[in-house]
């Protein structure tokens, strides 16, 4: 499932590009995540907690940036999570793209999210509704991270 | 017309079932009831992604963890494959996962729980390939062939036929008469492409297994119609004879085409093998939904030519049906659906060009659903014909009576009809339905006439005669809803002459049974029910040798103890034919329609278990109305969406509008006292007739199936826009 | 699935279960929708507690103020039965009888389908529509919340863990106020709603006194529509109005796209079904 949130920071670009990618900064805009830490250059484990009514989900897995151009504005990110109560996993990529906007910067973010194994197997668009609402908060979040910095 | 040869009075009586007291009274066993002690119980890796390489298997947290007993993967059962009649579908992957589904590793463990969780804390690494999700990019040039190697692929009885691509599974080319020529000259020519959705069998019983070694002979309990078509399969891809093989396979819990494909039967044998203990497995309809052999979704064009009268003089097709990651689901010699060639049954075609085939994909594999194949053409044929009626200002029943087939002319496939009782079925259609009273406002009328060949094989079936008179039947043929056990004891019931209650019919083993060709394609009349009555005949003989003249209980107290085996082979081509009318309402501002009423005029030749005919019509009916308006396997990226029945909804009892059958009997069938086949005849006809009532009520044309509410939705609001649809496509007029 | 099975007798009781396991234990009542959870897998608690033992939590009847009090534990069968239910509105004994097929609701609880917060369920959005609230009780003494605040999202509610929903109040409805269930169902008679619309509306002086509109199957929640209902309030209720009220609706559902429907139709179907109540209600 593909994913979009837009949002306006007023900060210039080069502030907001120190901030997401400053992972572990930048994963706790993420609603539920307990812990990041490094593991090696450019990977990051990190456990992500999702409620979905009385569905618990906690998710163990890591991030990687998979590409960056601080000049272009763009970095890639990879995120594979399990988790080994229900029996499934989650495998993200996601896609930064930053723009100057006459002093603010806009955040382009493009996920594409599979879920994976018996997780996928509660309803489907409701998990998509609740990605939604995460990355649109995560973004928020990082709007709110930068402006305060 | 043949004369009929009239069946003795004892069929004219309502049968009473003879296994329905124990399948009211609970004491009817089902695979998942047989328990043995020692029991294990299996649970399955499967991949999550729609392609890829599997890189590593980690079983060693599992195989660490209390009570389980075995942990299988790829590498143990490589290079094992299975499947009906090609056998590509591995046991478990050990190099590539081809689908959402597709099983890695294996467990055995003391419960299903234990055997869930090592299942859960098995590790595969993948590498995901690109997937193919779409039969046009499988044949596209370039594509990633999906089975690299498919040279030691068994193919069982004969050689498997060539295709024209590596991600074709089976394809055909029929053509007869000059199609190009006959194009040339038509007056006019239509076209129309469909689209169908991939669907479910919908039984309630899952799949169910228990498999143990027994010294050098392996014992399975199976949900498996066609017990002897399981032996030879496992045979095959185990490397075992099959003698060493039994298959137990008791009452079945619904089939609808989907009971003649195991999946689980294969791997067991492995975890049975490596634990010496029995295992056990019952798939959870979650996977049901998501890897068993499904109704192939696909598309189909149709471009047919007419001549000034509204004669097809020319037809010509292209059938491509999604055959997902594997053919293992297919038993026939095609490795496509039954009928995937048959694009406008029931009428005279002189010039026919009809291609079909089934295509790799990395999707759920598709395989046999009651009648495969048909419900995908018939409706592509059958909205095809209706547009065409519209399109020429001719009354859609009076278009089909133009074309309907007779006896002496040739079908799309280019076989010559003997006889037809295709004129009768539309006259009396016409007549029941009162087609020519005018319709009720905002109401909308709609056909589909279709044709089945009643079904062929082989079988054998056991006679024992005891001196009391009584009489065992012995079959191999489970009774999975059809009415098999009632069918075969009033056959024998009426040939000898004898009550009822003389007759008593058993169930057997493949150890203990003649061997038979099982459930499916329409058989078990003409060719099991043939072969009840040619040993009922046998053994009448025998009596008259032993004891000329003499009443049957005293024949039966000098020639006892006596067993008669028969064999029987129908082949004959003999088709059926049936037509449906439906009404509609439909509700311009949601699209939502309702079925009000329904015809359905089925030749059926004699009848035998009068209930039964009427049920599994009426049961057809309602699985057909199912595919018409609402089954759907919805898929996102390879994965299937609608993992249980309250998503995947099925219609019950309530949804059933009231339904008219008229059954015509005097066109006599292949089977025992004339008889035809009615199990796969009235499911593929009603997503036609509702798609043609739709369009008569309000305008709007869905050339898809299932026709939901939003489809009739938008179709009303393109309607309101004019123009052309998708799908729509009319050469201009040859004068 | 392995868990201890508790089956208190008393509301207390069943707090101190609820307390002393935390968030390893979960609440069952009829079990429709636990029991499906917990089959999948996903969810797995080491303490099931049932409330079907405890007598306090059953029972449908009048109240005192000629409102009626279901408590958490009667059954969606019993709810629809009740002669006090249908006294009250027989619109609301429609919508529970509109619940799934009568199997379902034979077991499901009527506090147990507001607790599972499914926003394609029958009952909570007309019990919104009719001013319905939830007694709830914890550790730390009782509340009262309505019906129409009570989900917050898919599958999630306002109560707190330690928090067991145990009764239902509908209050008493005002002389001449009309109520309706509407239920879209183009699938199968027991499938859940495309979309469905519970309305009341009282008229005075042949203008509309009070309109309440909630549209189930179309949001994370039941969803009140308060544009239709200020574009109704005041207004002769013509033809017309109710369609322009209608109308509003569709900016203010938010459905998914799923296999019941693209989230564009449903938001036309909210529309119809709709401007379909509200019609039904001014000619009924």
């Amino acid at each position: 499932m593909k994913l979009a949130q837009t949002v306006t920071v007023k900060a210039p670009r080069d502030k907001v590009w120190g901030i997401v990618l400053d992972v572990p900064a930048a994963a706790r805009c993420v609603p539920g995540v307990a812990s990041v830490r490094p593991a090696g250059s450019d990977r990051y484990q990190g456990t992500l907690a999702v409620q979905i009514g009385p569905v618990r989900l906690v998710l163990d897995g890591d991030i990687a940036i998979t590409a960056r151009d601080e000049k272009a504005g763009t970095a890639s990110f990879r995120a594979d999570a399990k988790d080994s109560r229900v029996g499934g996993a989650i495998k993200a990529t996601v896609d930064l793209a930053l723009a100057d906007r006459s002093g603010a910067t806009d955040i382009k973010i493009a996920t594409d999210l599979q879920v994976l194994g018996r997780l996928g197997e509660f309803g489907q668009p409701v998990i998509k509704r609740k990605a939604d609402q995460m990355m649109g908060d995560f973004a928020e979040c990082l709007a709110r991270a930068v402006a305060g910095r | 017309m043949k004369t009929l040869e009239r069946p003795p009075g004892v069929l004219s009586e309502p049968e009473w079932r003879v296994e329905g007291r124990d399948k009211v009274t609970g004491a009817a066993r089902y695979a998942a009831d047989v328990r043995v002690p020692n029991m294990l119980h299996a649970a399955f890796v499967s991949s999550p992604h729609a392609h890829a390489r599997i890189v590593k298997v980690d079983a060693s947290a599992a195989r660490g963890m209390l009570g389980v007993r075995a942990v299988i993967t790829g590498a143990d059962v490589r290079p094992a494959r299975y499947g009906r009649r090609l056998q590509d579908w591995p046991v478990l992957c050990w190099d590539h996962a081809l689908f959402i589904g597709d099983r890695v590793a294996a467990v055995a463990a003391d419960t299903p729980e234990i055997a869930d969780a090592a299942a859960r804390a098995i590790a595969v690494e993948y590498e995901e390939l690109p997937a193919v999700l779409d039969p046009e990019a499988a044949l596209a040039e370039g594509a990633p062939v999906l089975h690299l190697d498919p040279s030691p692929y068994l193919y069982l009885g004969g050689k498997r036929p060539t295709v024209p691509n590596a991600n074709v599974q089976g394809y055909g080319l029929h053509e007869h008469g000059d199609v190009d020529a006959a194009f040339a000259s038509a007056h006019r020519t239509f076209e129309h492409r469909f689209t169908l959705a991939r669907t479910h069998q919908g039984y309630i019983e899952p799949h169910a297994t228990l498999l143990w070694l027994d010294g050098d002979v392996v014992r399975v309990v199976s949900t498996n119609k066609a017990p002897y078509g399981l032996r030879q399969q496992m045979a095959a891809c185990l490397g075992l004879p099959e003698e060493k093989i039994v298959v137990d396979a008791g009452h079945i819990g619904g089939d609808f085409g989907g009971k003649g494909h195991s999946i689980d039967e294969f791997v067991l044998y492995y975890l049975a093998r490596a634990t010496g203990r029995p295992v056990r497995a019952v798939m959870r309809y979650a996977d049901e939904l998501q890897m068993s052999a499904t109704r192939h979704g696909g598309t189909i064009t149709l471009r047919t030519g007419v001549d000034r009268e509204g004669k097809f003089v020319a037809h010509s097709a292209r059938v491509v049906f999604d055959g997902g990651a594997y053919a293992a689901g297919k038993p026939v010699a095609t490795l496509m659906p039954g009928e995937a060639m048959v694009t406008l049954a029931g009428y005279h075609l002189p010039n026919v060009r009809v291609e079909a085939m089934t295509v790799y994909t990395n999707q759920i594999p598709a395989g046999h659903s009651r009648a495969p194949g048909q419900p995908q053409n018939v409706f592509a044929a059958e909205s095809h014909v209706d547009l065409i009626a519209r399109e020429l200002g001719l009354d859609p029943l009076e278009l089909r009576e133009r074309n309907a087939i007779r006896g002496g002319e040739i079908d799309v496939e280019g076989d010559v009809w003997h006889d037809s009782a295709a004129h009768e079925v539309l006259a009396t259609l016409r007549r029941e339905a009162r087609w020519d009273a005018a319709r009720g406002r905002g109401h909308g009328r709609g056909i589909a006439l279709g044709a089945r060949p009643s079904g062929r094989g082989k079988s054998a079936i056991a006679l024992r005669l005891d001196r009391e008179g009584r009489v065992e039947v012995l079959t191999a043929v489970a009774d999975q809803g059809g009415g098999q056990h009632t069918l075969f004891q009033r056959i024998v019931a009426a040939e000898l002459g004898i009550p009822l209650d003389r007759i008593t019919v058993r169930r057997g083993t493949t150890e203990n049974t003649p061997r038979d060709a099982g459930i499916g394609g329409s058989r078990v009349t003409p060719v099991q029910g043939g072969a009840a009555l040619e040993a009922a005949r046998k053994l009448k003989a025998k009596l008259d040798e032993v004891a000329p003249g003499a009443p049957f209980a005293e024949a039966a107290r000098r020639a006892a103890p006596l067993e008669i085996v028969a064999e029987h082979t129908s082949d004959a081509n003999v088709n059926a034919v049936y037509a449906y009318a439906l009404e509609v309402e439909v509700d311009r501002d949601t699209g939502h329609l309702r079925v009000l009423d329904a015809v359905l005029v089925a030749d059926v030749g004699t009848v035998i278990n009068p209930v039964a005919a009427r049920g599994q019509l009426e049961g057809g009916f309602i699985f057909g109305l199912g595919q018409a308006l609402m089954e759907e396997l919805r898929v996102e990226d390879g994965r299937v969406t609608t993992t249980n029945l309250g998503d995947y909804k099925l219609p019950t009892i309530a949804d059933a509008p009231p339904l008219r059958i008229v059954l015509l009997t005097d066109s006599p069938g292949p089977g025992p006292f004339g008889a035809k086949s009615v199990g796969e005849l009235s499911n593929p006809g009603v997503g036609a007739a509702v798609a043609n009532a739709v369009h008569d009520a309000c305008g709007a044309r869905v050339f898809s199936l299932p026709v939901t509410a939003e489809k009739v939705f938008s179709a009303l609001r393109t309607e309101r826009r004019a123009g052309p649809q998708e799908g729509w496509h009319t050469d201009a007029v040859r004068e | 699935m392995t868990y201890d099975y508790h089956e208190p007798r008393e509301v207390a009781e069943a707090l101190h279960l609820l307390v002393k396991h935390g968030e390893d234990a979960h609440l069952i009542a009829g079990g429709t929708a636990t029991v499906l959870l917990l089959r999948q897998g996903l969810i797995r608690p080491g303490h099931v507690i049932s409330l079907r033992a405890i007598g306090a939590l059953s029972g449908i009847g009048r109240a005192p103020d000629g409102g009626l009090r279901i408590g958490a534990t009667a059954t969606h069968r019993q709810a629809e039965r009740s002669a006090d239910v249908r006294a009250l509105s027989p619109a609301l004994t429609n919508a529970f009888a509109s619940v799934a097929t009568v199997r379902i609701r034979n077991q499901a609880t009527v506090g147990g389908s507001l607790a599972h917060a499914d926003p394609a369920q029958d009952p909570p959005p007309m019990l919104a529509a009719l001013g319905a609230a939830v007694t709830i009780v914890s550790p730390r003494g009782a509340r009262s919340i309505a019906v129409e605040d009570l989900a917050v999202d898919h599958f999630t509610t306002t109560l707190a863990g330690d928090e067991i929903i145990t009764e239902v109040i509908v209050p008493p409805l005002a002389p001449g106020t009309r109520a309706t269930y509407v239920k879209f169902l183009p699938r199968t008679a027991d499938d859940y709603a495309t979309v469905s619309v519970a309305a009341a509306m009282r008229l005075a002086d042949g203008a509309v006194a009070d309109a309440r509109i909630v549209l189930g199957a179309v949001g994370p929640t039941p969803i009140r529509a308060r544009a239709a209902e200020a574009a109704l309030a005041g207004a002769k209720p013509s033809r017309e109005r109710l369609a322009q009220a209608a109308a509003l609706v569709r900016d203010e559902v938010d459905p998914l796209d799923d296999l019941r429907g693209s989230a564009e139709y449903k938001r036309e179907m909210a529309r119809v079904w709709t401007e379909r109540a509200l019609l039904a209600l001014v000619e009924a």
